[in-house]
């Protein structure tokens, strides 16, 4: 007599429990940096370093010709080499060693450096992939 | 008298040191046309639209075409030297020659949108 209600009750808790699995599922990936990566945020990370200074208003236009152009280039290559200069010369085989980049990513986080990177991809520039 | 004697040997003074300025700039220059023949290495890796490094870490290599000159020879010469270590780079910066780093950047910085892909390559 009560068996269709106990189907509705064990139907809806397999309900709950997807949701509960689909939520923190969608909680990890927005907590894990590779999969949300933050462009607006990368922008007032690269306002507030004041990476302008040197690689020019729009970085793509560097103060100097010894600085890279930076607009438009892989965001997972410019990801990599912020962590190389946080890293600096400690380890023999990664690594960058450069004071000034040193200095400047010692106190971002790699969801930081992240952001930033997808930030600097997404600006147009005229950096140019030919062999 | 004396006062003409000081005021050429300062302009003699002055024309030496800038001869010797301009010949240490001078003394290599990049040439993109001989850039073009030495890139086959280069090409392996930054030619190949969306390639990507397996190691330390899977990411795209850089797009070199349009980069700034001065960089891209700070940057080799800092993987030959070791401040920059990535042990692929560092043994192709090892094979090169300073012309060559000079002549390979000049190829590079050169590109623009408007570039052809390398027809020796």
């Amino acid at each position: 007599m009560n068996k269709p209600c106990k189907a509705v009750v064990r139907s809806s808790g397999t309900l709950f429990r997807t949701v509960v699995a689909v939520g923190a599922l969608a909680g990890a990936a927005a907590l894990d940096p590779a999969f949300a990566a933050d462009a607006a945020h990368g922008k007032s990370l690269v306002g507030s370093h004041n990476c302008a200074a040197c690689h020019g208003a729009d970085l793509n236009h560097p103060i100097t010709p010894e600085y890279p152009r930076l607009a438009g280039q892989h965001a997972d290559y410019i990801f990599w080499a912020l962590r190389q200069y946080q890293m600096g010369t400690g380890n023999p085989n990664l690594g960058r060693n450069n004071p000034i980049m040193q200095a400047q990513v010692q106190t971002l986080s790699e969801g930081d450096l992240r952001d930033i990177a997808a930030y600097i991809e997404s600006l147009p520039g005229s950096l140019v992939d030919r062999k | 008298m004396k006062k003409i004697v000081g005021k050429h040997v300062v302009i003699a003074a002055l024309t030496v040191l800038a001869g010797y300025t301009a010949a240490a700039r001078a003394d290599i220059v990049g040439n993109p046309k001989a850039g073009q023949g030495k890139v086959a290495m280069c090409i392996g890796c930054h030619g190949i639209p969306d390639y990507r490094t397996a190691y330390p870490e899977v990411y795209h290599v850089p797009i070199l075409g349009g980069q700034n000159m001065q960089y891209l020879i700070d940057a080799l010469k800092e993987y030959r030297k070791g401040d920059r270590r990535f042990g692929t780079m560092h043994a192709i910066a090892s094979s090169l020659t300073d012309q060559d780093i000079a002549d390979i950047a000049a190829y590079y910085s050169s590109q623009t949108a408007a570039t052809q892909n390398n027809p020796e390559k």
